[in-house]
């Protein structure tokens, strides 16, 4: 039964990886505030994840940082990819402890906000050390830090997660029924 | 979408082909720092040339490179434009506001653009030579140092190359859930946000059923082959490095103190 659970959280990590690799590449779906970007729904397999375990929210993360990297994304995009596995694994922990927070909208909204928070503040270090090592565009110098890193990437990025958290949860509804027999075989089996 | 190319290995047995994953691996992720250190015309005509070389040796088409590259073209070009319409220092050429197109900026652009393109040449390269198998195989190697951590090694490189050669597959389909629902006419990229996140779930949710389905199958039939997990796992293929390969790494040694050489 162990191995049940093992070769099931491998292939559906995989499956979820896979998607969050085509998001960011396929998405039609781009908001772009000057001079960052933001493509719609491109977290939602990292919270799928989450709302299955720590752990595949975690392999998730990780699988998406070497998919972007073995891809020949950029080294930023690779770095804030890694930054990922904290707010899923957080995530993650938090919801098998008390998965009620996400069953109303009041602790759904302040679950999603913790998360954006914790999201948001590893890709500003990450964006941070590229601003200060002089490897951003001159559009990110050109506006200051405050603006273009701290409010568009620190800001835009608690939006993003929480839309794309809700987006995620719209889709968890859906797919409730099919993963709960298979996260319930997963962890119960 | 046929066009990206992500994890999609073309057989061949040229002499790039033949080396040994862990090799490949170390040396894409070895230029991927080192192009850091090009800054100047000679350090990036330096790499270029060591790029067109590396690809010449695959004997691979080069338009598939090209195809590498075509599905990154617009986040390239959103980087190359910005980079030149805002970078001051140089000639001026043209100045509207904040905006302006310099002599400096026209170079960065370039610079930008040939990291990015040789960034991508050499992480498709890697990808079209090398069967994702393999590539999870030095994965796994070069990971094995952090099994004495409990890291589930073994599961990780497997993880990765279930992702990889699902990424065409899955790919495939959502372009046929998208023809679907915008035969039923869903409008993608139109309207406002909230406009948008409702038109992105009808394509969401197709996806993800049948992709769980598919992981459920794939779990199925890998157990019905007596797959238990990695531990006392043997291989079929076993990595051999050759000369070859430390000749490559030799070169990656004199490449970078050329680089460290010609750089401002």
């Amino acid at each position: 039964m162990k191995v049940r659970r093992s070769t099931q959280q491998v292939t559906l990590s995989a499956v979820l990886i896979a998607i969050g690799l085509l998001i960011p590449v396929l998405s039609p779906l781009k908001i772009i505030l000057e001079p960052a970007s933001f493509t719609l729904a491109s977290h939602v397999p990292i919270f799928i994840g989450m709302f299955i375990s720590p752990t595949v929210g975690l392999a998730v993360a990780l699988g998406t940082t070497a998919g972007f990297f073995i891809g020949g994304f950029p080294l930023i995009i690779v770095l804030r990819a890694f930054t990922h596995a904290a707010f899923a694994f957080l995530g993650g922990w938090m919801l098998e402890k008390k998965p009620q927070w996400i069953e109303n909208k009041k602790t759904s909204f302040l679950f999603a906000l913790l998360i954006g928070v914790v999201h948001a503040i590893g890709e500003v270090a990450v964006v941070s050390l590229f601003y200060f090592g002089g490897e951003m565009t001159s559009a990110y110098y050109a506006k200051g830090f405050l603006t273009t890193v701290f409010i568009l990437v620190g800001v835009g990025t608690i939006i993003h997660s929480m839309v794309d958290f809700f987006i995620s949860q719209v889709l968890w509804e859906s797919l409730k029924k099919n993963v709960k027999e298979k996260r319930d075989r997963i962890l119960f089996d | 979408m046929d066009k990206l190319i992500f994890g999609r290995y073309i057989p061949g047995t040229s002499w790039i082909h033949r080396l040994d994953p862990r090799a490949k691996l170390l040396a894409t992720m070895f230029f991927i720092i080192i192009i850091f250190l090009a800054n100047n015309w000679q350090t990036y005509l330096l790499l270029l040339l060591f790029t067109l070389l590396a690809v010449k040796l695959t004997d691979i088409k080069f338009s598939f490179f090209i195809n590498g590259v075509k599905p990154m073209i617009w986040l390239i070009l959103f980087t190359v434009v910005l980079q030149v319409l805002f970078t001051s220092g140089g000639e001026t050429y043209f100045q509207w506001g904040p905006i302006m197109v310099t002599s400096q900026g026209l170079l960065n652009g370039v610079f930008i653009f040939c990291r990015f393109v040789l960034i991508i040449f050499m992480s498709t390269l890697l990808t079209l030579t090398t069967m994702p198998l393999s590539l999870t195989d030095a994965i796994e190697y070069l990971l094995r140092p952090l099994t004495k951590l409990k890291v589930p090694v073994y599961e990780i490189a497997l993880m990765l190359s279930i992702a990889l050669r699902f990424v065409p597959t899955l790919m495939d389909e959502t372009e046929k859930i998208m023809n679907a629902q915008r035969a039923r006419g869903v409008d993608f990229g139109e309207g406002n946000i909230f406009q948008q996140m409702k038109a992105i779930v009808p394509l969401l949710i197709p996806l993800f059923v049948s992709s769980f389905n598919r992981a459920e199958e794939l779990a199925t039939a890998m157990e019905a082959r007596g797959y238990q997990g990695g531990e006392g796992r043997t291989k079929y293929r076993q990595l051999h490095w050759q000369t070859s390969d430390t000749i490559v790494m030799l070169t990656f040694a004199v490449l970078t103190g050329a680089l460290i050489f010609l750089r401002n």
